[in-house]
């Protein structure tokens, strides 16, 4: 190995370090495969192949992070406490649908009259353009 | 039906490099070269055997100055009582598939 790193070498050992950053540590001491990653570097003697392995590290690190995750979610989410989330979720939903159906909509009854009485509908004919506009009452008759 | 724990082809291999050399300490960059595995691959696995205490670590000093310390590996007994019986498992199967391939060509045999 040259005295002076080359490019290739640089990269790998930013991504190694990266790599000893993501892994989860295990109860506040820094994690013996960082370090056990990162020292490996040093014995790889071609650089390419030091940063493929680099690359690998990273991979590694990503992967843990995510199995961490994981098991804190499923520590966290316990059965009871999905239960009674899932049951909370069905309880909203089920009121905001009874607020729904009382609320009072008079825009929506308005329309459904006008399109249930077909003689409230505007003539397309322009023989009635001159006639007066004659309103018409719920019973049918005109007043 | 439930997936049998360590019984993945990566995981087979790494217990198969491991009983190989049953009594040494290797290092993640032999077991690398060895067994073909990535570091990306490699490393989540020796997480996950040392996790469930089938496999143990250790920091050795360097042989040469100006070197930091490695990490080596070895598996526990219980990784190896796993490790040989997976070999086991594999031999019966390479030797079930071999009968069956045997006793297929005696009976092609015996209908020509």
């Amino acid at each position: 190995m040259s005295a002076m790193p080359g490019r290739w070498r640089r990269i790998a050992v930013l991504l190694a370090q990266h790599a000893s950053r993501v892994l989860p540590r295990a109860r506040s001491a820094r994690s013996p495969w960082a370090e056990a990653m990162r020292r490996e570097l040093d014995y790889i003697e071609d650089d390419r192949v030091a940063l493929r392995w680099a690359i690998g590290c990273v991979t590694a690190s990503y992967t843990a992070q995510l199995v961490a995750v994981l098991r804190f979610c499923g520590r966290l989410l316990s059965r009871p406490l999905l239960a009674a989330g899932m049951l909370l979720s069905v309880a909203l939903a089920l009121a905001h649908a009874n607020d729904l159906a009382n609320r009072p909509d008079c825009r929506s009854r308005s329309n459904a009259e006008l399109i249930g009485d077909p003689r409230q509908a505007p003539n397309p004919s322009c023989s009635d353009r001159h006639q007066p506009v004659r309103f018409i009452a719920k019973d049918g008759l005109p007043q | 039906m439930p997936r049998k724990p360590n019984n993945s082809r990566q995981t087979r291999a790494l217990l198969a490099t491991f009983l190989e050399r049953a009594q040494s300490w290797l290092h993640g960059y032999d077991l690398s070269k060895e067994t073909g595995l990535k570091s990306g691959t490699l490393y989540p696995l020796l997480m996950r055997l040392s996790e469930q205490g089938l496999m143990e670590s250790r920091w050795q000093e360097p042989e040469r100055p100006g070197l930091p310390p490695r990490h080596i590996y070895r598996l526990t007994s219980s990784g190896l009582a796993l490790a040989r019986e997976q070999a086991r498992e594999g031999a019966t199967a390479i030797g079930d598939t071999s009968g069956a391939n045997t006793s297929g060509a005696n009976t092609s045999g015996a209908l020509a």
